[in-house]
């Protein structure tokens, strides 16, 4: 039998969802990109749709030039959803589609948006994507949806979740077992895909928690900091 | 003249109201959905009269998100050692020996973007019946409640479980 019904509080107080990110680790290989493709259920749009500013990604590889060819330098930022605690995205949306749940998770409820877009265009960091059409596999990969996610239809904002669903799941368990869900029990596809482990994922109230320890690194900070947003993503980098 | 006409439209939207609230709640139960399965199965006779467990049948339920519909070979678990055939018995053996899965139409089914999941509410110490009403009685199975938001909450209010929106929409 559960000792506590309520997801949001567990023994010990509740969560708080982070990422910390670190750039000196990333080589640019999108497979973060692919594996959240995979994992939410995204939409594949065409050349065509994607020159219009149509494409959906729910995490992006951001790519800067530094320097002239042979002797140019790559540098590389993977941006997705801050999370903010803070967000700009929240207090625009008329119908409360965009809110903040109370384990730090910035939630597009997809069966309340009506697609005003007022979210997308007042976010900083240009990570709401608008399902501008109904969307559409080619065969077979209409055959590998995820279950567990919900297929966005034409009309609605969308966004990252910090993977909610596998989130959900780990709670689960640890509801059952009546303890805190572990640090590392939880892995974002982005997270999971990582084959130089740049992204790390976790509980912010923790304080022992990898994400925790990581965002007091000296090399940190948050996209965009300065407008105020309290993102709830610490990138790491090397300022030389 | 006129104190007729105030009777007459008075009648008819008492009328409109009537015919469309019966058709919602017809929607709503799926009670003509027994006369859509290609078998007739009763859960009287299975789980009332023979007393099978819920869970022997719909094995997901405890474990997974789903409670799932039992694939044929559970149904032959007992079927293969009876004796005496119905008309309906003698259909299943068909689908068994043609080695086609039976095509049973669902009834409780929620919308795309609703995630429920089985094994909580079973671990939260819920019964099946507490949702799917006391199908030990029932040879047809309608859906027991509306299976809407406004239900969902209200059982979520009275056990103090969450109410965070991103709990099932996502």
């Amino acid at each position: 039998m559960v000792e506590y019904r309520d997801q949001n509080a567990p023994p010990g107080g509740p969560y708080r969802w982070g990422m910390v990110i670190d750039l000196d680790r990333c080589t640019g290989c999108e497979a973060c990109v692919v594996a959240c493709h995979a994992e939410n259920n995204i939409r594949i749009s065409g050349e065509e749709e994607a020159s219009k500013g149509r494409a959906v990604n729910w995490i992006r590889i951001e790519r800067y030039w530094e320097g002239e060819y042979p002797n140019a330098q790559v540098k590389f930022m993977p941006v997705l959803c801050q999370h903010c605690g803070s967000a700009p995205c929240e207090p625009v949306c008329p119908v409360y589609a965009s809110y903040h749940t109370p384990d730090g998770l910035n939630a597009q409820v997809y069966n309340r948006c009506v697609g005003v877009r007022y979210c997308g265009n007042n976010c900083p960091y240009t990570v709401r994507y608008f399902n501008w059409f109904e969307p559409h596999w080619d065969e077979p990969l209409n055959e590998q949806l995820n279950p567990d996610v919900t297929v966005r239809s034409v009309g609605v904002m969308e966004k990252c979740t910090f993977c909610v669903q596998r989130i959900r799941g780990a709670q689960q368990t640890a509801q059952k077992e009546g303890r805190r869900v572990k640090d590392g029990e939880v892995t974002p596809a982005c997270v999971q895909s990582c084959p130089t482990e740049a992204l790390v994922f976790g509980d912010r109230n923790d304080p022992n928690s990898r994400v925790s320890r990581l965002s007091k690194d000296d090399r940190g900070f948050g996209l965009l900091e300065e407008l105020g947003t309290e993102p709830s993503i610490t990138y790491l980098k090397r300022i030389k | 003249m006129r104190k007729w006409a105030g009777t007459l439209l008075a009648l008819w939207v008492i009328a409109v109201a009537l015919i469309v609230g019966f058709f919602y709640s017809q929607g709503s139960a799926d009670l003509r959905g027994q006369d859509r399965q290609p078998i007739a199965f009763s859960h009287q006779r299975h789980a009332g009269e023979l007393q099978i467990n819920c869970l022997f049948c719909h094995r997901g339920a405890d474990i997974s998100p789903a409670a799932s519909i039992p694939p044929v070979y559970v149904c032959m678990m007992c079927h293969r050692s009876l004796k005496a055939q119905t008309p309906e018995t003698q259909k299943l053996l068909t689908y068994w020996n043609n080695k086609e899965p039976i095509p049973w139409v669902r009834l409780q089914r929620l919308p795309e973007f609703v995630r429920f999941t089985h094994q909580m509410h079973l671990n939260a110490g819920f019964k099946c019946t507490d949702c799917h009403g006391q199908v030990a009685q029932m040879t047809s199975t309608p859906r027991a409640a509306t299976f809407e938001m406004g239900w969902c909450i209200r059982c979520h209010q009275r056990n103090g479980a969450s109410k965070d929106c991103f709990t099932c929409h996502y």
